[in-house]
């Protein structure tokens, strides 16, 4: 999944994300978090997905406690609360759709974290916006530069500026902050004479980029357009309706409806699938590596 | 056909009535490698900027600069920056994306090269200097040998004619400034380009050169071949042969006899004419003061999982002495210096403070400076140090313009205004021509006569060897052998001074330049052919 061109991963991860946080019918919610967890799993291993279910967990548990405690529409009642407030099965399953769609969302996020990164990132805004990834490559470069800036100079002043009392630290900050801006406007003078020494706005400027296109991207694209528009359709069929108050009505497991939610499935196999055929080529070829 | 030709070149700053360049007169051939030296503030910056349109000042000028027989003015920019290809002095700001591989991209994405050709390019650029390992990497990660290295990179793959590189090691220790060297001697030898380097530091660069020039004050004293560059600084007895690597110094130091050696091994070898006299060093003044500081078998690490940097240090710092710290890179010289000013805490043992006050000057001076000028910075009470630090006609001056060595006095000045008892300097040669060194060397022993204690880590073992009272060597976490300095250097094999090198064989004890002269005894006749 990494070596894949960025503008197919791209194309992937738009489609799972609006269609998990679109469509809150438990089918593809719960769909969309298996496929999830397993890609994130075969992407960073089962350790890397425990990380992070150490925090999704509690935040789905969360979110289905609020929703159930203080949501009272529909028409079910499990139980009362002592302030005669209702806790109602409709408001309690919607709790459990968005903190699945909440989890399903944040692992797919965690899964593009691993594909999608700076570089690759940078260069899809390169074609989009050439100048704008020029400007964000070199923010990206000032950030850590002004942090380590700042800290060098917090700390020069604070080993002799001899300042006590409450307000030393505010002072120090504002000392600091003036000095590393000078600094930093010193170095952007160095810095513009690089660029011009270096052809910077003699012409049109092309863009570099690491990304290749080739069958695997064909391939790949083309089974994400198919089951991409399977699912849509399915979707705007009517297999993924759902209706949560006053009462529940969900579209029910039809042929028809149960051959949707095989297009969405396979589509959020896709990077499983993929991390699997690489792992079983990596051990056919019998490297040792 | 020359590569580049200056003629008459005049140049003068706007509001400045003395001109920075007069009259300069050079040419380059193609493919060769030209040193351009003086001390600071001699116009080398100056002259080097004119042979870019880009980077030249706006000042008053005559004269013209002809690359390939045309006059630059006529050249285009983006030809230009093809064709001229220019290392300025910091590596760090001369960067100018976040990732190797875009940074080396750059220059050919401004001239609009398509992608597959630029492809190829940067591989072949980064496999050259050996970047493939660390071509995925943030810049921001990179070494400081790393990042000037792909500066040089970075230009070159635009393929440039010429190649001019202004001062490019001054920011770098010693080992990775003869790393970038050997770089770009390779470029010189392997592809051809022509190469316009200044420097001060002369001691790496000397014999790579085939034709050094020399500025003073803006004026081209000298321009030869190394050794007659030497011979004519030699005769002419200018200040700036101090600047001179050690073996074209003692030459000097012995009359100036028979062919100038240019390193150590040529230097040893006339050195073999001679008979060296033995002499009883005294050893350097052992300052028995109290001690202030003491280091006691600390140990430190960054992280809780990573290594030791410090294992089990024992370090004593008396009042009134120069403590001189060397060793390699990344050895921990740094760390040590925090933990005596107590800035980071051990996780074993423990620093020992007698009550001393202890002011630390961090390797970027530029740290320390908050305010609009000097005299804000330092305030009132001060005129004792800024007597003794030349400082009195900077004081107006904003901290942030100074050069590098004035940044340095002034930072020394102010981290003397809370008074200290311990004055620790991280690398404060850096950057320094010799001249300046050998004065503020004699600033620092000034500072000790009044009882204050100096602690120095520094890559620069000629300095430690001239000023220091006691030196030892960082390695492996532990101060390895801290003693008298002349014990300590001439107990060493490499890690001493050049001038102890070369004279070894016959006279041990000696470490400097001057020493190895006065011990020299029967100076040959001019060797005559004998059959």
């Amino acid at each position: 999944m990494r070596a894949l061109h960025c503008a197919v991963s791209c194309a992937f991860f738009a489609l799972v994300l609006i269609v998990t946080m679109l469509v809150l019918h438990p089918a593809y919610l719960l769909i969309s978090l298996i496929g999830a967890a397993g890609s994130l799993a075969a992407l960073t291993g089962l350790h890397g997905l425990g990380q992070r279910l150490k925090w999704v967990l509690p935040l789905m548990l969360l979110t289905v406690f609020f929703n159930a405690a203080f949501q009272h529409r529909g028409v079910t009642a499990l139980f009362y609360l002592h302030n005669g407030n209702a806790v109602t099965l409709e408001s309690t399953v919607f709790g459990l759709c968005a903190a699945t769609m909440l989890a399903a969302a944040v692992l797919w996020c965690g899964c593009m974290h691993q594909v999608l990164t700076s570089d690759k990132l940078m260069a899809l805004t390169g074609w989009l916006l050439p100048s704008i990834s020029l400007l964000l490559s070199m923010a990206l470069r000032m950030v850590p530069r002004v942090l380590r800036c700042l800290k060098e100079t917090y700390d020069a002043q604070k080993a002799m500026d001899g300042l006590t009392g409450p307000l030393a630290v505010p002072r120090r900050c504002v000392r600091a902050l003036s000095g590393t801006v000078s600094w930093m406007l010193e170095h952007a003078v160095v810095t513009a004479d690089s660029m011009k020494a270096r052809g910077y706005g003699v012409g049109r400027r092309t863009h570099f980029h690491r990304e290749t296109w080739g069958q695997s991207e064909t391939l790949f694209g083309l089974t994400l357009l198919v089951l991409a528009g399977l699912t849509l359709l399915g979707i705007f069929s009517g297999s993924g309706t759902e209706v949560f108050y006053p009462s529940l009505q969900f579209s029910p497991p039809t042929m028809k409806n149960l051959a949707a939610w095989c297009c969405w499935a396979l589509t959020c196999a896709l990077p499983m699938l993929i991390e699997g055929k690489e792992a079983l080529q990596w051990r056919r070829s019998g490297s040792t590596i | 056909m020359a590569a580049i030709r200056i003629d008459h070149l005049n140049f003068t700053y706007p509001l400045s009535d003395a001109p920075a360049l007069r009259d300069v007169s050079l040419s380059v051939e193609d493919g060769e490698f030209l040193l351009l030296c003086g001390v600071s503030g001699c116009g080398k910056t100056t002259l080097l900027r004119h042979l870019k349109s880009a980077l030249t000042p706006n000042g008053k000028r005559s004269g013209d600069i002809l690359l390939d027989g045309k006059p630059l003015a006529e050249i285009s920019q983006r030809e230009q920056a093809a064709r001229i290809g220019f290392v300025l002095q910091q590596p760090e700001d001369q960067i100018v994306t976040d990732k190797v591989w875009h940074e080396l991209a750059f220059g050919l994405e401004n001239l609009g090269v398509e992608p597959e050709t630029l492809r190829l390019r940067v591989g072949e650029m980064a496999s050259f200097f050996g970047i493939q390992e660390w071509f995925d990497r943030d810049t921001d990660g990179l070494s400081g040998g790393q990042k000037q290295l792909l500066n040089l990179a970075a230009v070159l793959v635009m393929q440039p004619e010429v190649l001019v590189l202004d001062e490019p090691t001054a920011r770098l220790d010693p080992i990775a400034a003869a790393e970038f060297l050997r770089a770009v001697e390779r470029v010189n030898r392997e592809l051809g380009v022509t190469v316009i380097l200044s420097e001060q530091r002369l001691e790496p660069v000397l014999g790579m050169a085939d034709h050094t020039a020399v500025l003073e004050s803006g004026r081209l004293s000298a321009c030869g071949t190394p050794k007659e560059i030497a011979e004519k600084l030699y005769k002419t007895s200018s200040p700036f042969f101090a600047a001179m690597p050690a073996a074209v110094r003692i030459w000097g130091g012995l009359g100036g006899h028979g062919d100038c050696p240019m390193d150590v091994r040529a230097g040893k070898a006339m050195l073999r004419n001679y008979t060296l006299e033995k002499t009883d060093f005294p050893p350097a003044e052992s300052v028995a003061g109290e001690t202030l500081l003491r280091l006691k078998d600390v140990w430190f690490r960054y992280e809780r999982s990573g290594p030791d940097v410090l294992r089990g240090m024992n370090l004593t710092v008396h009042k009134g002495e120069i403590l001189a710290v060397v060793g390699g890179n990344g050895c921990g010289k740094t760390t040590a210096l925090r933990q005596l000013a107590g800035s980071l805490k051990p996780w074993r043992g423990k620093p020992e403070n007698e009550e001393a006050k202890v002011a630390l000057l961090p390797q970027e001076p530029r740290a320390l400076f908050t305010r609009e000028s000097l005299r804000q910075e330092l305030g009132s009470g001060q005129g004792r140090w800024i007597e003794a630090l030349e400082l009195s006609d900077l004081l107006d001056r904003d901290p942030g313009d100074l050069s590098g060595g004035e940044q340095q006095r002034a930072a020394i000045a102010k981290v003397l205004t809370s008074s200290p008892d311990v004055l620790l300097l991280d690398e404060p040669t850096k950057g320094m021509d010799a001249i300046f060194k050998h004065r503020f060397g004699e600033m620092l022993r000034a500072l000790t006569a009044d009882g204050l204690a100096i602690v120095l880590v520094s890559h620069d073992v000629e300095f430690c060897a001239e000023f220091a009272n006691r030196a030892g060597l960082l390695f492996d976490g532990q101060l390895l052998s801290a003693g008298e300095t002349r014990s300590f250097f001439t107990g060493n094999h490499f890690y001493t001074t050049a001038a102890n090198r070369m004279a070894r064989q016959q006279l041990p004890e000696a470490l400097l330049c001057e020493e190895v002269i006065a011990a020299c005894r029967n100076v040959p006749a001019p060797a005559s052919p004998q059959f």
